[in-house]
């Protein structure tokens, strides 16, 4: 309901509430007043004016009786005729001594709360020509007062029936001025109400306005005449009261012009579309941001404005094209991994074809490992066959230089002495002699490296195998090194593959042999250690330079010109060790020497292990 | 009767010196050296020696060693080698930078030594 009319209900309320409570007044006062008049009646005569009063005063009561069925208007009307129907009767009888000339005040007053001014003020001038119209009448002489005043005034119903009315009128204002008073305080509290409903109701629209997480604008003539905090905040606070194309860029991405855009949008609104739409619009750091945009027209006041909602879509946008380079990069991906997976079946078969290949080749390479190693113990015979040929050459020409001696002796006539050919026979046989068991010798020694190839152990002793391998090895040091043989103290006899061991002596002393460049010594040590057998080469040579300590065990590895050494003599020793359960250390100083260290188990060792 | 050549040999083994010795006593005088050293003492004071016979391998002083030495006192002399060894490389080198009259390899081939002995003295 519209405040006013509230209001103005109110008003119609008071109203007839205040013209009620004057007819009670009245009534009561009408019905004093007809006892008075008809008690002054018999004091003083029964005028025309009580003829009058009575009447009036009836109708006035039985008017009050009827109260709802009139209207406030037509009950006020009744009601001011009413008293000046009895004013009139009043001055017509009294003159001025009329004591109900105090209407003159109160009917004035009733009319400007019942009434409205205009009608207040007709009402004043009838009153006003009623009594000066009296007045003329009284002064001319036209009408002449019935009674002596000075009667009048010495009898108290003429002091009651004037306070009566005095009281009564007074009554009847103070009533109206209460009756009015409460209804303004009242009234004031409605609005005092509504105030404070309507600013509540305001404070809630501006904090959801100012918290709305779009930018609102709100335009006249494309003019801001309010904005949110958002769009504050996203365009500056210079925006309000500023022209909103103030952040438009000139042109949009599709080449554009941004206010042809909006000048279409808006003529959009006036065929009564509501227009949502995406333009570029520049930030408060001076940034082109992407904006949804809602527009509306709105009617206030007789004012039209239009509501501008811009929600900033940038980031979105981003994630969204974001999303699709990852969608398409997915896709991207997921074809390359399908052409991988594809590859990699292919690998697979790929790769099973070259692991059949690979076995294939191992095989072959098994075979040849064995060729090979069977090939670097010919190589090391190889190496001695030299010397080995110098050894054997040497006995062979005692034996032939002696088979000359025997010849010559055949030949020489001159020899006739039988004792002296005898002695000279004896001296070239012993000769013979010595060369055959130094070539049996030799021969011997070299069947040990020739043996079986089998891993059959066995005893055999120590002392046995470095004799052999140093007179096979005596052309590689004769007049160079100085063998020191202290292993010939002791007897040590060792459980292991004769031939292999052989091998492995062969090469460590051949190896300590090469080390020394000129002349030198090696001593080679043998000593008995919880029933094992440590035997210790220690030579003058180079030594091992530092960056081929690690290497000197690997296959292949070897410092000698190629097709000199194959590389595999100590991988081979290592081997060999291996399969005999020793161990093999080498300790070398370069330009000192070399200790090789050998453990190898012994027969003592051979039982304890059966055991 | 031609004198006999006069032959210095030069063998660490006293087996080889005697036995040579004994073969050759009708075509040498053979002079015996046990080792380099020896046999350059030998050089510096019998004069009538004509050729000169070494072993390779010998102690203290190996054939290359004492052949250097012995071309110092008599440059102008055959010098031959008669080694067990086979022939090889690092024979064949000595051979040619020495100019070595004759190389014998043991066991020996006695008619070839007394050829090429005699050969080398001028007298075949």
């Amino acid at each position: 309901m519209d405040v006013k009319e509230k209001l103005e209900n109110n008003n119609e309320f008071v109203k007839s509430k205040m013209i009620d409570d004057a007819y009670l007044s009245f009534s009561f006062m009408a019905l004093i007043s007809v006892i008075l008049i008809t008690f002054r009646a018999f004091e003083i005569g029964f005028t025309l004016s009580y003829f009058i009063q009575l009447p009036i005063s009836l109708g006035v009561l039985i008017t009050y009786s009827n109260r709802n069925k009139l209207s406030t208007n037509h009950k006020t009307y009744i009601l001011i005729i009413a008293l000046i129907l009895i004013l009139i009767s009043g001055l017509y009888n009294f003159g001025f001594l009329a004591s109900t000339k105090h209407y003159l005040i109160l009917l004035p007053v009733i009319s400007s709360f019942m009434l409205s001014p205009k009608s207040t003020v007709k009402v004043f001038i009838v009153l006003l020509l009623i009594y000066s119209g009296f007045g003329l009448a009284y002064i001319k002489g036209w009408l002449t007062l019935n009674i002596n005043p000075n009667e009048l005034v010495v009898k108290p119903s003429t002091w009651l029936v004037d306070i009566f009315v005095i009281a009564g009128s007074s009554w009847i204002i103070l009533r109206i001025v209460r009756q009015y008073y409460l209804d303004l305080n009242n009234q004031y509290d409605t609005i005092a109400k509504i105030n404070e409903d309507l600013s509540d109701k305001e404070e809630k629209q501006r904090v959801l306005f100012e918290s709305m997480n779009e930018a609102v604008f709100l335009l006249e003539n494309d003019i801001v005449i309010d904005c949110n905090a958002e769009a504050k905040k996203l365009f500056g606070q210079k925006i309000n009261k500023e022209l909103i194309s103030n952040i438009f860029p000139r042109m949009q991405s599709s080449g554009r012009e941004t206010h042809l855009i909006w000048n279409e949008k808006i003529n959009e609104i006036k065929q009564g579309i509501k227009p949502a739409f995406t333009l570029n619009l520049i930030t408060n750091q001076d940034k082109e941001a992407i904006c949804d945009i809602g527009l509306n027209q709105l009617e206030l006041k007789h004012h039209t404005y239009i509501q501008v909602i811009i929600r900033d879509i940038t980031l979105r946008k981003k994630r969204e094209d974001e999303l699709r380079q990852y969608r398409i990069e997915l896709e991207k991906r997921s074809i390359e991994l399908q052409l991988i997976n594809e590859d990699l079946k292919k690998s697979n078969e790929q790769l099973q074809d070259k692991n059949l290949d690979l076995e294939n080749t191992l095989d072959i390479l098994n075979k040849a490992k064995v060729q090979l190693v069977e090939s670097e113990k010919m190589a090391s015979i190889g190496i001695l066959t030299a010397g080995v040929a110098h050894e054997i050459n040497n006995p062979l020409n005692f034996i032939k230089t002696g088979l000359y001696g025997i010849e010559s002796i055949i030949e020489d006539d001159e020899l006739t002495d039988s004792t002296a050919i005898k002695q000279e026979i004896k001296s070239i046989a012993s000769k013979m002699g010595i060369g055959v068991d130094k070539v049996a010798e030799i021969v011997k020694s070299l069947n040990h490296f020739s043996r079986n190839n089998q891993l059959e152990f066995q005893k055999c002793s120590l002392n046995k195998i470095l004799s052999n391998c140093l007179s096979i090895l005596n052309h590689e040091y004769k007049n160079k090194v100085a063998i020191k043989q202290t292993f010939l103290k002791n007897n040590i006899e060792l459980f292991g593959n004769e031939s292999k061991l052989h091998q492995v002596f062969l090469n460590l002393i051949l190896n300590s042999i090469q080390s020394i460049e000129t002349t030198g010594e090696i001593e080679i040590n043998s000593k008995l250690h919880q029933n094992e057998a440590i035997i210790t080469i220690t030579d003058t040579g180079k030594g091992i330079p530092e960056a081929f300590k690690n290497k000197i065990f690997d296959p292949f590895f070897t410092t000698k010109p190629a097709g000199k050494g194959t590389g595999l003599g100590l991988s081979i020793v290592m081997q060999i060790i291996k399969d005999h359960h020793g161990d093999i250390t080498f300790a070398s100083a370069e330009g000192k020497g070399t200790i090789v260290t050998l453990i190898l188990p012994t027969a003592q060792t051979a039982n304890a292990r059966k055991d | 009767m031609l004198e006999k050549i006069k032959v210095l040999y030069i063998d660490d083994e006293i087996i080889n010196l005697e036995l040579f010795k004994m073969i050759f006593r009708s075509q040498f005088d053979v002079v015996m050296a046990l080792g380099g050293p020896e046999g350059l003492e030998i050089l510096k004071t019998d004069q009538e020696i004509k050729a000169v016979i070494s072993d390779l391998t010998m102690p203290d002083m190996s054939g290359y060693q004492f052949l250097e030495e012995a071309r110092k006192i008599r440059a102008e002399l055959p010098y031959f080698i008669l080694s067990g060894h086979n022939y090889s490389d690092e024979i064949n080198q000595v051979y040619t930078k020495s100019k070595i009259a004759g190389y014998f390899q043991k066991p020996l081939d006695k008619s070839d030594v007394i050829f090429k002995v005699k050969e080398a003295c001028g007298i075949i």
